[in-house]
């Protein structure tokens, strides 16, 4: 019976997803789910990762966080296939992911990778972009389309006729972006892909990541150390030591604290800051806030002096 | 050492239709023994500025002098091997850098190359593994089976070995996590002060400006568009963002505050135990007053 199952994925794959990518209600699953998967490196007597389960519902941004060599990264590479769990099972798009399914799913799940220098081919923008659209055989008229839209739609259109390695670290992770968008995608995976930017640059990336979350509906997983840009997330997953530690909506994973902190991640700086001084007996209420928020909530206590 | 900047300018691809102008008029002087940061958006001349610190660029106009040698257009490059032993560049990903077949190797080959014989590179080789934090059974391994933090201590650890006087650091913690970043920053305060190095910083991190740094530097367009303290360059956060640079958030939130509370806090707030005593005394004395 066993076999039976990925082929009849592979015949049905297109007509079950294509319903659900029109947002029907046909299927109740969600986009992703992963149930007790395990993996251990070759060689490696230690798990990378170890008995995870999780899902991403459709439209969700949702962040992975951990220390580096918590795992966060392997399971990135389970999801489109460069590496196969041990044990347990990665549904994406209500199918197994096996070797029947893999292709299927790295059309419509999108990976940036951290190092913007790595991940270009074409000498131009344009070429780029269009690299991806020739190996999955759309027409020519169809891929001068969709990369004008691609562009468009990561601001970046001047520049379609530059060279790639000449652009910034930012301007080269939203040409990598457009390369996905191009291929419309159900998901975007970002693998630390801000981790090397200038503050400007990981502005630059997430604002349009946020954009095509909010306008477009595309699911969105990021995998960061950063919890500045993990509190952007609907929710959150930290990773500690290949397992599952914590998952919930930013405001609930900032209550952990100083249990972050001890797993080698840093706490938003207002978080912190409110938390020090709550320390220090000064009565702030707990919780999750801006800056701006915190020098409320200062006047607030500063003015009932 | 002190290094003295004198009306540099840097033209790359000089006298050629390419020619492009990454530096001019710059002026700054750092002095021996100090820890300075070098801050500017990404195209500033931060990086172009560096490696004129050890002769990597000589200028095309102006000089550099660092101690006793003055770089200028035409200093021959061979005259240079000397100001290379004493100029240390940790450059961005430095582990990239790693290719021997033992850690001891690796750090040896620089002593090596300059002469030192065989058995104090070893010797030299066992304190640094852990001054940089390394235990020494690491010395045997291949810096391939490192971590990539491993590897990036190894290779900072290569550099340490030519015992330089002057360490130049770019981006150091670029892709490590919050707890390594904070590690390699302490290592590096630590080996300043121990090692009485000058240390020069090139970062986009504003709280490591702030925190680690005697005096700070701003890049914009190819020149140096500020010079002095901490304290003094964060003072006006609107300017710095009109050059596309932020003050560190402890500074940001003293200055809400201030301007929200109708107050003047007196501390520059640069650290974040510095803004939690700020804060403390500012509501300790609203408790007196009653």
């Amino acid at each position: 019976m066993n076999w039976t199952m990925p082929f009849f994925c592979l015949l049905f794959i297109g007509r079950i997803c294509n319903a659900a990518t029109q947002g029907e209600t046909i299927m109740a699953e969600p986009i992703l789910s992963i149930e007790g998967v395990s993996f251990r490196y070759p060689n490696q007597s230690d798990y990378a990762v170890q008995n995870v389960s999780f899902i991403a519902e459709r439209g969700e941004w949702l962040a992975i966080v951990g220390h580096n060599g918590s795992g966060k990264s392997t399971i990135a590479r389970m999801l489109i296939g460069l590496l196969r769990p041990e044990r347990g099972a990665i549904r994406l798009f209500g199918c197994l992911l096996d070797d029947t399914t893999v292709w299927e799913v790295r059309r419509r799940v999108g990976m940036v990778f951290q190092n913007p220098d790595n991940q270009f081919v074409g000498a131009t923008v344009e070429d780029d972009i269009a690299f991806a659209l020739e190996n999955n055989g759309i027409p020519r008229a169809e891929m001068v389309e969709r990369i004008r839209e691609a562009i468009r739609q990561v601001h970046m259109e001047p520049f379609l006729h530059h060279e790639p390695h000449r652009l910034s670290g930012g301007q080269k992770q939203r040409v990598a972006i457009a390369g996905i968008l191009a291929l419309r995608p159900d998901m975007i995976i970002l693998d630390e892909a801000t981790s090397m930017l200038d503050p400007r640059g990981r502005e630059e990336v997430l604002e349009t990541v946020r954009r095509l979350n909010c306008q477009q509906r595309i699911t969105v997983l990021s995998i960061t150390h950063d919890l500045e840009e993990a509190a952007k997330a609907d929710r959150i997953i930290v990773m500690n030591k290949g397992e599952v530690m914590a998952e919930g909506a930013p405001e609930h994973i900032f209550r952990l604290g100083s249990k972050l902190e001890r797993i080698g991640l840093d706490l938003p700086f207002a978080v912190k800051m409110g938390s020090r001084l709550r320390e220090q007996g000064i009565p702030l209420r707990a919780g999750y806030f801006t800056t701006e928020e915190l020098v409320e909530e200062l006047w607030t206590l500063y003015s009932k002096k | 050492m002190d290094i003295v900047f004198e009306k540099v300018e840097h033209v790359y691809n000089a006298r050629s239709p390419l020619a492009r102008r990454a530096l001019y008029d710059v002026n700054v002087a750092i002095r021996s023994g100090a820890y300075v940061a070098i801050v500017g958006h990404t195209g500033s001349g931060k990086s172009t500025l560096l490696q004129h610190l050890n002769g990597l660029l000589q200028p095309t106009s102006g000089a550099v002098k660092i101690g006793q040698e003055t770089i200028t257009s035409n200093k021959r490059p061979k005259q240079l091997k000397p100001l290379r032993k004493k100029v240390g560049i940790v450059f961005q990903f430095p582990e990239h850098q790693l290719f021997e077949e033992t850690v001891e190797k690796d750090i040896c080959f620089g002593p090596l190359n300059f002469g030192v014989p065989e058995e104090e590179a070893k010797r030299k080789a066992r304190e640094l593994i852990q001054l940089v934090g390394l235990s020494e059974d690491v010395l045997t391994k291949s810096p391939f089976d490192l971590s990539g933090g491993q590897m990036r201590r190894v290779a900072i650890a290569g550099v340490l070995a030519l015992e330089p006087e002057v360490l130049v650091l770019d981006e150091p913690t670029a892709g490590l996590d919050p707890r390594g970043r904070k590690e390699m920053m302490e290592m590096f305060y630590r080996l300043h002060r121990e090692k009485q190095l000058t240390t020069v910083l090139v970062t986009h991190s504003m709280e490591d400006a702030a925190r680690y740094a005697d005096e700070i530097i701003v890049m914009h367009e190819g020149t140096v568009w500020g010079h002095g303290t901490p304290e003094e360059m964060f003072r006006d956060a609107d300017k710095l963002a009109a050059i596309g640079l932020s003050v560190p958030e402890t500074v940001k939130l003293k200055q809400q505050l201030e301007k929200r509370l109708g107050v003047v806090i007196p501390s520059p707030c640069l650290t974040l135990e510095q803004t939690v005593e700020a804060i403390q005394q500012l509501f300790a004395k609203v408790s007196a007053h009653e």
